[in-house]
């Protein structure tokens, strides 16, 4: 069943799509309908990605097993322990590295776009595409965000994140995203607005933007080659706007799903924040808000809400300093007993849109990590894998690439591959990753 | 050749071919010594493998082109190189090793080559890039306009730091949509503040004689007579405003302990909301000198502080307090006595040799407004209404043609404000009242890239600026907002070029308060003050430390700043000075008797101290919180204060320790020592530890130790005498951190001048300097070094050259 909105104003979304194929809640559908739907549905199933970046990574001997090996089997460091009883159901790969990365303190700016943030292009800085944002182009058309960015507070360096995002947009420039959950909420369940009022909001906000677009194009002329490159910034960030603003009003006969939960209060920070930005991603995808989401982790605020008053950056240098020691593995047994929540309950809530009934667990491709392994190394970066949506993956295992430095790259088009992104090779990847386990 | 990377000496003859500023600028010619030098080894120990007969891992090295300007690929290629060599990965272990001479000579070269080749492709042909305000121009400069001093920034992103270490810089300023959707929100909430509609809202007036009783889990009470952890509480149940500016008066006497010195120091503070992460906030602090009763009076607005939300959560109502806190962290004395049960207990009993503030009474009104509607109003709407009856298009154009000038910092034709009263008359059925359209409209003002961006057009080629972006440049300078009536009215009169009128401007503004603006965000980027929230106090060696103790260092060397260039000291109390500022607090840390108060002031300094390599900031922010840290201190000397920064650590650098217990209980010194041993560490170390070490003698809080501890735990696994002594790169061997700055305000004076003249360009026009800036750093450092290197003049003669009025 299609249902067809002709988009009104603005034709231009990127996709140029004038009709939009629109499966959501099923629930919310009238009965006839939600058969034909689930019918058409049958024969794709759904494909969810997310990506997550934690900053730093882990202490060797805390967290990095020697061998390959079945999981279980394996004499895992002592930072598995939380991880105990979701043993099965995740992969670690190693022997990646995001071979670009030549920055050994913000190790997530490129660890989706496998850039070399830091070359000789002339400008400061300058990212690519990330990955993220090639399966947003494929899989983000029917639903109400193409993708969604959620963030950290982005205090001063040393968190190990570096630059302010780690999804950015086909001409490099980051997509920051939401740093609160409370943002995220309002995203996927709307405010509690009329459909009048959010027509006339749209129509107010939507006439700034005609005139600001006219004047950046018309002083542009005037400037320099830099100058005008970064007024392009500029006058990116309206067109942005103004697409989200056409989206918003292509979507503004479909309701906002209905929600039980309660608005995330203000000022969340760590843990708390965490889970409930893991419950924003959970509501996400079941509401099938969007299909692919990046949560770049608060790696400081982690270590606050715990009690520790060490920043990232003092623990990445941890040295032979015993206690700095023992802060990181508190760290590392907290990621990963967030990590183990996260995917039970992944595992526990149905998919809607799963014609047999899966769980969003079945459907989804995550990859969990960074670009840093420990300290100030980018080599061999951190990868846990979970979801069914990997093919051929049998999880509960411990997968080593054939050679050390493999491009990171190669397992984001396996990903992007299993997800149903029609791409032969993603950034620098010289094959798929998926011949670890194939 | 190394020196060759960020030194001048070497470049002056090369530009005096360049002639005038205007000219197309060129690069000096890249680093020699290819052919002769560098080729020959590879050759020898590297073309086996990466030559014509092998490539292995695909890199071919015999072809490579040593031009990396002309040939980027093969600069990203040589960086890798540089990488491998560095880790000492290649050659690999089963080939014959480069020699340390020739790791030496390779190395050096690329190091230069790389350097080079980075700043000629990121060279803006010396021009300013287009700056976007910053974060903390955003806030000022939407405060000074608007009048509303309120947080305007609350969702704005920090701004990212360009790799001179500055936050200005055009280059590195980014605008994303969700930050322009934050810029859209920030401009609404503001406008719905300064443009008022309705009645004059109701004031609230309270007056509090005795304390409200609220029980504190701190272990405070509340009391009117302010010794140890006493406070006393004015709590307004319901009867409060919401927002607006308010007053509060408290009238008080301060009771000063027969011993002379201590004097109290009040605090006002006002809101609590204990679900957010920021519970209370403070209105003012102030020392009270004054013997017998007085009323202080402060002044703030309600959204500034952390109100509980009405007919939420367990602590409902305005909360204001009075504080004293010259005893906030004093021990409470008790003494065991019968109470009226005939039961022993604690009674508190007082100190006499503590200061103590009686408060006789604290008042709050609020919401207060001389006049309705307020001056924020007024100033926008002006006599719009009374000149343009019934004509709502005529009477925005009149606004905006008052409005836009100031806003935009510029001189606005006709059609501008045409086009924007043209939008008013589109949107204007689409809003219920004329207000409502009118904040519509200038929030498109407040969005558009005039008001966003420093804009500067015309700038295909390079020119002079016009008086107006000259007034925005010198005022974003040095106050970190937009220009003044004065200013503004000096520019309409195109008074503003002259060097005369210029060097008046800045001794106005650097006396004036807003030029506090400048004197932290400098200092604080130019020293790196902020080092110090990066790094945690170990307890088990340094003890607790006063939660105080990091604001205080901070605050020290920005007041310091402040003293040298306001009172047009010379830069050279940087390196050493004869003076300190300190308040109680700091001065009780460094062991300094006899200074009582909350506030900083002028010291004679201590024998261990003087100058910014002993502040607290430095000392600690380059420490590891443990051990001071050699290599953290060698890289401030050589990059903040020479600009010679040491070529960045390569990636994958293996820790210093290893796990070797042993190694770790060794003084810092004997690792780096090991350290450099390893041919793969010691190229570049044995060009920065020497520059660190003679401040070993201060630990990581910055006090004089006389032994080195090593601790796991509690538990003391070794000491180490202190050795401050060093050998630099130079040959020149010192003793201690007196030695250290002796050489630096000898042998580095120019190089010191330059680099503060460096970082001062390039913080001024908010972009970084290039080949072609070189010889105008070195003539105002020279000038400047003749008159004594006096501050405010150097920053006179920043602002007169001619690359400051250039676009």
């Amino acid at each position: 069943m299609n249902l067809t909105i002709t988009s009104n104003r603005r034709t231009f979304l990127r996709n140029g799509t004038k009709a939009l194929t629109l499966p959501f809640l099923s629930s919310l559908l009238p009965s006839s309908v939600q058969a034909a739907t689930e019918k058409e549905l049958a024969k794709n199933s759904v494909r969810r990605l997310l990506w997550m970046s934690m900053g730093h990574g882990h202490m060797e001997k805390h967290f990095y097993p020697k061998e390959g090996g079945s999981l279980k089997d394996l004499a895992l460091p002592a930072g598995w322990d939380p991880m105990k009883k979701n043993l099965g159901h995740v992969t670690m790969v190693s022997n990646f590295t995001n071979v670009e990365n030549k920055q050994p303190h913000e190790g997530s700016e490129a660890v989706l776009t496998c850039a070399n943030v830091v070359g000789f292009s002339g400008k400061a800085r300058h990212n690519s595409i990330s990955c993220d944002q090639v399966a947003a182009q494929h899989l983000g058309k029917g639903t109400r965000h193409e993708s969604l960015q959620l963030n950290c507070e982005n205090g001063d360096s040393g968190n190990g994140h570096g630059g302010v995002a780690i999804s950015y947009r086909e001409d490099g420039s980051p997509l920051p995203g939401f740093a609160s959950p409370l943002e995220v909420f309002f995203k996927i369940f709307g405010g509690d607005v009329s459909r009048e009022e959010m027509l006339h909001t749209l129509k107010q906000r939507r006439s700034i933007f005609d005139i600001l677009e006219f004047e950046g194009n018309s002083t542009k002329r005037m400037l320099s080659k830099d100058d005008r490159e970064k007024l392009e910034d500029y006058t990116t960030s309206i067109r942005d706007i103004e697409l989200a603003l056409s989206r918003e009003e292509e979507w503004i006969d479909i309701p906002y799903p209905k929600t039980t939960q309660t608005k995330p209060p203000e000022g969340m920070q760590g843990e708390p924040e965490i889970k409930t930005m893991f419950k924003m991603i959970l509501a996400a995808w079941q509401t099938d808000s969007t299909r692919v989401v990046t949560y770049r982790m608060p790696d400081a605020g982690l270590l606050q809400s715990m009690g520790m008053s060490s920043s990232p950056h003092t623990l990445s240098h941890y040295g032979s300093n015993v206690s700095l020691h023992e802060l990181n593995l508190k760290r590392t047994k907290k990621w990963m007993q967030l990590y183990s929540g996260f995917i039970d309950q992944l595992r526990a809530i149905k998919d809607p849109l799963d014609p047999n009934g899966g769980t969003l667990f079945d459907n989804s491709l995550v990859y969990n990590g960074g670009g840093l392994r420990t300290a100030h190394r980018n080599t061999n970066v951190p990868c846990l894998l979970t979801g069914g949506g990997f093919k051929g993956l049998q999880h509960g295992q411990h997968r080593m690439a054939e050679k050390e430095n493999t491009p990171l790259a190669n397992l984001w088009t396996t990903m992007l591959q299993d997800a149903g992104v029609e791409t032969d090779r993603f950034a620098d990847a010289n094959a798929t990753a998926s011949s670890i386990w194939g | 050749m190394l020196r060759i990377l960020t030194s001048f000496q070497y470049m002056p003859l090369l530009f005096m071919l360049c002639g005038s500023l205007f000219a197309k600028p060129e690069s000096p010619a890249a680093p020699g010594g290819y052919e002769d030098q560098v080729r020959p080894i590879l050759q020898a120990k590297c073309f086996g493998c990466h030559g014509e007969q092998k490539q292995k891992g695909k890199i071919r090295l015999d072809t490579l082109s040593s031009d990396l300007i002309k040939d980027v690929r093969s600069a990203e290629t040589w960086h890798d190189v540089r990488g491998v060599i560095n880790l000492g990965e290649m050659p690999p272990d089963d080939e014959e090793d480069l020699t340390a001479e020739e790791r030496k000579i390779v190395l050096d070269w690329l190091n230069a080559t790389i350097e080079h080749a980075h700043k000629v492709h990121q060279s803006k042909g010396g021009q300013v890039v287009l700056r976007r305000l910053t974060r903390d121009q955003y806030q000022n400069t939407m405060r000074d306009l608007l009048g509303l001093d309120i947080n305007h920034i609350q969702d704005i992103p920090r701004d990212p730091m360009s790799p001179d270490g500055l936050r200005n810089n055009g280059s590195s300023l980014q605008m994303t949509g969700e930050q322009m959707e934050h810029y859209i929100k920030a401009a609404r909430d503001a406008l719905d503040k300064a443009i008022v509609t309705g009645p004059q809202p109701k004031m609230f007036h309270h007056t509090f004689k005795e304390s409200s009783k609220v029980r504190m889990e701190s272990g405070e009470i509340a009391g009117n007579r302010l010794g140890p952890k006493v406070r006393f509480i004015g709590r307004i149940k319901d009867d409060y405003p919401d927002e607006g500016p308010f007053e509060i008066r408290v009238k008080l006497k301060a009771d000063l302990p027969e011993k002379k010195g201590p004097i109290p120091r009040l605090r006002v503070v006002v809101g609590y909301r204990p679900d957010t992460l920021l519970q209370e906030k403070t209105l003012a602090e102030l020392d009270i000198i004054k013997e017998g009763t007085h009323e202080y009076v402060f002044r703030g607005r309600l959204e500034n502080f952390p109100l509980p939300v009405r007919g939420q959560g367990k602590y409902p109502g305005l909360l204001v307090n009075v504080m004293n806190v010259a005893n906030e962290h004093a021990e409470v004395k008790t003494e065991k006595r019968k109470d009226e049960k005939g039961k022993d207990r604690n009674f508190r009993i007082e100190d006499p040799d503590l200061p103590y503030l009686v408060v006789e009474s604290v008042e709050f009104k609020g919401p207060i407004y001389e006049s309705w509607p307020p001056k924020h109003d007024q100033d926008i709407l002006i006599d719009s209404k009374e000149k343009y009856p019934d004509d709502e298009a005529k009477q925005v154009a009149h606004i905006l043609k008052n409005f836009l000038p100031k806003a935009w910092r510029k001189e606005v034709v006709p059609e501008e404000v045409e086009k924007l009263a043209s939008f008013f008359t589109k949107i204007r059925p689409d809003f219920p009242s004329f207000e409502e359209a009118l904040k519509e409209t200038l929030v498109l003002v407040l969005v558009s890239q005039d008001f966003l961006y420093l804009m500067e057009p015309e700038s295909q080629e390079k020119r002079k600026l016009n008086s107006h972006e000259l007034a925005a440049r010198l005022s974003y300078f040095l106050w970190n907002t937009l220009p003044d009536d004065r200013l503004r009215d000096l520019a309409k009169q195109n008074k503003l070029t002259e060097p005369d009128a210029l060097r008046q401007e800045v001794a106005r503004m650097v006396k004036d308060p807003r030029a506090g603006e400048f004197i932290r965000t400098f200092a604080t980027q130019w020293l790196d003050v902020d080092a110090i929230d990066r790094i945690e106090i170990e307890p088990n060696i340094y003890g607790k430390p006063h939660p105080d103790l990091k604001e205080n260092f901070r605050s020290e060397t920005i007041h310091f700043f402040g003293e040298i260039l306001r009172r047009n000291l010379s830069a050279e109390n940087f390196i050493e000075s004869d003076f300190q500022l300190v308040n109680q607090e700091l001065a009780d840390h460094y062991k300094i008797e006899g200074v009582y108060g909350g506030d900083f002031r002028k010291v004679k300094k201590s024998a261990e101290r003087g100058g910014v390599l002993t502040h607290g900031s430095v000392l600690l922010g380059h420490s590891t919180g443990y051990d001071s840290s050699i290599i953290k201190r060698a890289v401030f000397v050589r990059k903040n204060l020479l600009n010679d920064p040491p070529p960045p650590p390569p990636p994958n650098v293996p820790p210093l320790d290893e796990s070797d217990p042993k190694f770790s209980k060794l003084p810092i010194r004997e690792q780096l020592r090991i350290h450099r041993d390893d041919p793969a560490c010691a190229d570049c170390h044995r060009n920065i530890d020497p520059w660190g070490q003679m401040l070993e003698a201060y630990g990581a809080t910055g006090l004089i130790r006389d032994e080195i501890l090593r601790k796991h735990g509690k538990k003391v696994v070794a000491r180490h005498p202190v050795d401050s002594t060093g050998k630099l790169p130079d040959g020149r061997e010192l003793k201690n951190l007196d030695g250290l700055k002796k050489y630096l305000l000898t042998e580095r004076r120019q190089q010191f001048a330059q680099a503060l003249t460096s970082k001062l360009l390039a913080y001024s026009m908010g972009r970084s300097l290039e080949f072609s800036d070189e010889p105008l750093v070195e003539e105002i450092a020279k000038k400047s070094l003749k008159n004594g290197l006096r501050l405010q003049s150097l920053v006179e003669s920043i602002v007169t050259n001619e690359a400051f009025s250039t676009k």
